[in-house]
């Protein structure tokens, strides 16, 4: 699902701002006692290191679900996010990157060792596990 | 602290096992409904690593956004013997996922304390990582998971970095 840079990037990102909150679909597989891995934010080496999420200004958490179950054909058990603040406290910039679909974005972990990947997932999940599930069909 | 659980002697661990519907079609990803009720059943025992091991063996290639690479069954199979064999009572239990790249993924937290193990099923290796959370204090290494030394190692680890909270 990660796409390339979009050539208007500088544009979009005035959109997205701090509060911004990206959302991520949570595989079932993924959650046990309630609470999901931190797999939910580890990107993979097949999308380039570049973590697919949602933009939560251009998409509602129950229309991101419904558009990744419905019209992706994907399976999720819900939503789970994170703010554009919280990545940057993390160093991992997010971007819009429409090019898949208009409310896709990516959170960067390109260059990162694996340690560090894995502890940045471990703190995203951290937190977005704090602010709770945003929508669970 | 967090209290984590331990493995007792008594505890079976097929009896574990979510219950399944029978195939009755389907789903959105043209796949067994079957998978889906695995995966939306709650484990009475979450941290029973066979069991959960179990929950996999139906997961199909595609299982994660069309791509997911599924465990295979016999590395599965294997590793279920070898935790079965190797890992002691006394040492807390992970919790166990799928990763979509083909290997299991086990991962202990305790305080400022994680651990992640990922398990590579064809060469029965794993890659662990352990980091404290509030420092950059870490440490890697790749263990042969056939090799019952490694097992120690891991469990001597994870008795002193997750059962005191101290690295």
């Amino acid at each position: 699902m990660a796409g390339v840079g979009n050539p208007q990037q500088t544009d979009d990102r005035q959109r997205m701002n701090d509060d911004t909150l990206l959302y991520r679909q949570v595989h079932p597989s993924w959650i046990v006692d309630g609470v999901a891995t931190s797999l939910t934010f580890l990107p993979s080496r097949q999308h380039q290191y570049l973590l697919s999420v949602y933009d939560g200004d251009k998409i509602d958490p129950e229309a991101a679900w419904n558009h990744y179950h419905g019209e992706l054909g994907l399976t999720s058990e819900g939503v789970l996010a994170v703010s554009v603040a919280e990545c940057d406290d993390l160093q991992l910039p997010a971007r819009p990157d429409p090019e898949p679909f208009p409310e896709h974005a990516v959170i960067d972990f390109t260059g990162l060792s694996n340690s560090k990947r894995e502890r940045k997932a471990d703190r995203l999940k951290a937190i977005a596990n704090e602010r709770g599930w945003l929508f669970r069909p | 602290m967090e209290a984590l659980p331990h493995r007792s002697h008594t505890q079976a661990h097929s009896d574990a096992s979510p219950t399944t519907a029978p195939d009755e079609g389907r789903n959105m990803q043209n796949h067994p409904l079957r998978l889906d009720s695995v995966q939306h059943v709650i484990s009475p025992r979450p941290r029973d690593v066979p069991a959960r091991l179990d929950e996999f063996r139906d997961m199909q290639d595609g299982w994660y956004e069309s791509w997911g690479i599924a465990p295979k069954r016999e590395g599965l199979d294997w590793l279920s013997t070898a935790f079965e064999r190797y890992y002691p009572d006394d040492v807390p239990l992970p919790y166990t996922y799928p990763n979509p790249e083909g290997s299991v993924r086990m991962e202990w937290s305790a305080g400022n304390n994680a651990v992640i193990l990922e398990i590579n099923l064809d060469a029965h290796s794993a890659e662990w990582l352990w980091f404290d959370r509030d420092s950059d204090d870490e440490f890697e290494r790749t263990l042969d998971m056939d090799e019952s030394a490694d097992w120690q190692w891991l469990a001597s680890e994870i008795r002193s970095k997750l059962t005191t909270g101290n690295a």
